[in-house]
C-alpha cells in the first residue's frame, strides 16, 4: 500500500504505512525519536483515535478516506510565525482540490477545508518548541474521498461532491505535490494573500457568535493578523478572534 | 536585591547630587526621583518583572523576581522560570484523557516536553530548557497565557 510518489522532492520519499493506529500524528511524533526524515509520511486505513483537535473526533470509514500525518523539521520557520504551517496545509490541499478535480473549496478559519458548507478535509497539526526554535511540525490531514454516508450533518466527500470515486494512491500524491510546493513557497507575501482570498465568510456580512461576550451580532471577515487572528468587521469596530473566541453561526 | 541593599542605594542617591536615577537588572527596575520642590524623601519603584515583556500580571503573585520586597532568606531568588514562547492557550497534559506533563515536586528535563500551549489550533509540545524541580505551575490549566509570560517555577538546584 501507498508507493513513493513521484513528483515530490522530499515529502513522502519515505512513506510509514500502518492498517490501523490510533492517531497518525501520534505515530509521527514517536518516529522523530528514532530518526525519521524531513518530509516522512505517515499513513493508515483506520485511525482509532480520529484525532480532530481537543475532544473532537475525526469521523472516517476504514480504507474509504485518507489519514495521514507529514513529518517535516522546518529550519526556518520560528514559533511567532507557525501560523504559517496552517497556511501552507491550508492551501496545499484547497490547491490541489481546484487544480485536480477542479473543486472550488473554501478554507474554515482556521484551518477546516469545506465545500458548500460542508466539511471536506481537517487538518491538526502538533510541533515542537525548544526555546525559540520550532523543532518539528506534524501536519496530520483527513480527508474524505470515497465515503458516501456520514453520521455527522456537515460532513461531505470528494465522491459525493462529484459522484466519481477515486484511487487513494493518486488523490495522495497529488496532495503531498501541492503541499510541498506551498511548503517551499512559504516566505512569499502571495501566500498570506492568497490563504485569505479562500477563507470562507471573506467580505461577506454573516451571523457570529463571541463566545467571550456570550453575544451574537453580525459581521464581515476581513483577513487575518501575523499570529493568525481573524478579522471581523462590526458596525463599529475591528474585532479579532482566537480560535474559539467565535463560532460561525452560518455554518450550523 | 535585598531590600536593605535598596535602601542603601537610595540613600546613597539620595546624598548625591543628582535628580533622578533609573538602575535595571535582570533581576530588578529600580527608578528613583527626586523632587527639588518638595525636598521630601525620594520615591522607589520596585518592579515585580523584568521590563522585557510588558506582559499582563502574572496570574500568581510570586513571580520570581518579586523577591525584591521579600526577606532576605527566601530561596524564590534562587528559582528559574519556563516562559512562553507565544500567545495561545496553556495546557499541562498533551490531551484531555492523559496525565499532566508535570506536577509541582516532580522533575524537569531540559529538552523533555512540559505543556501544550495551543495556537490557533496549532498545539505547540513546549520543552523545558531547563532541568531541576517543579516548584510552581503559575497558571491555570486551560487558561490564555501571553508571549513571554511565565508558566513554571523551577529549582534548577
Amino acid at each position: 500500500m501507498y508507493n513513493i510518489p513521484a513528483n515530490t522532492v522530499f515529502i513522502g520519499k519515505k512513506v510509514h504505512y500502518l492498517p490501523s493506529c490510533h492517531s497518525t500524528n501520534d505515530v509521527a511524533h514517536r518516529l522523530i525519536h528514532e530518526g525519521y526524515p524531513n518530509g516522512c509520511v505517515v499513513i493508515t486505513d483506520e485511525q482509532y483515535a480520529g484525532k480532530g483537535q481537543k475532544g473532537n473526533s475525526w469521523e472516517t470509514e476504514p480504507g474509504q478516506n485518507l489519514t495521514f500525518s507529514i513529518l517535516l523539521y522546518p529550519d526556518n520557520i520560528t514559533p511567532s510565525d507557525q501560523f504559517a504551517l496552517t497556511r501552507i496545509v491550508s492551501l496545499g490541499i484547497t490547491d490541489f482540490l481546484e487544480n485536480f478535480l477542479q473543486i472550488r473549496a473554501e478554507i474554515k478559519w482556521p484551518n477546516d477545508i469545506i465545500y458548500k458548507g460542508k466539511k471536506l478535509a481537517g487538518i491538526l497539526i502538533n510541533t515542537s518548541i525548544s526555546g525559540n526554535r520550532l523543532t518539528d511540525a506534524i501536519l496530520g490531514i483527513g480527508l474524505n474521498v470515497n465515503q458516501t454516508t456520514f453520521a455527522l450533518l456537515g460532513a461531505t466527500s470528494l465522491t459525493l461532491v462529484t459522484g466519481k470515486m477515486y484511487n487513494l494512491q493518486v488523490i495522495l500524491d497529488g496532495l503531498l505535490e501541492s503541499i510541498e510546493r506551498r511548503y517551499s513557497q512559504y516566505k512569499s507575501r502571495k501566500q498570506e494573500v492568497d490563504y485569505i482570498q479562500r477563507l470562507y465568510g471573506l467580505n461577506l456580512e454573516l451571523p457570529y457568535r463571541d463566545e467571550k461576550l456570550g453575544l451574537d451580532f453580525t459581521g464581515i471577515i476581513r483577513g487575518v493578523d501575523e499570529t493568525g487572528r481573524i478579522k471581523i468587521e462590526t458596525e463599529n469596530e475591528m474585532c479579532r478572534f482566537s480560535f474559539k473566541e467565535v463560532r460561525f453561526l452560518s455554518l450550523e | 536585591m535585598k531590600s536593605k541593599e535598596i535602601r542603601d542605594l537610595i540613600d546613597f542617591i539620595s546624598q548625591s547630587g543628582l535628580n533622578e536615577v533609573n538602575i535595571e537588572t535582570e533581576e530588578i527596575k529600580l527608578s528613583v526621583k527626586r523632587d527639588p520642590e518638595v525636598t521630601a524623601a525620594p520615591v522607589a519603584q520596585v518592579q515585580a518583572q523584568p521590563v522585557a515583556a510588558p506582559a499582563p500580571a502574572p496570574a500568581t503573585e510570586d513571580a520570581p523576581a518579586a523577591a525584591a520586597d521579600k526577606p532576605a532568606d527566601s530561596a524564590e531568588g534562587n528559582y528559574v522560570t519556563i516562559k512562553s514562547p507565544m500567545i495561545g492557550t496553556f495546557y499541562r497534559s498533551p490531551n484531555p484523557e492523559s496525565d499532566p506533563y508535570a506536577s509541582v515536586g516532580g522533575t524537569i528535563e531540559k529538552g523533555k516536553p512540559v505543556c501544550i500551549i495551543e495556537a490557533m489550533k496549532l498545539f505547540n509540545e513546549i520543552e523545558a530548557d531547563v532541568s531541576g524541580t517543579l516548584v510552581k505551575i503559575l497558571v491555570d490549566d486551560a487558561s490564555p497565557v501571553e508571549y513571554d509570560q511565565p508558566l513554571f517555577l523551577v529549582d534548577p538546584s
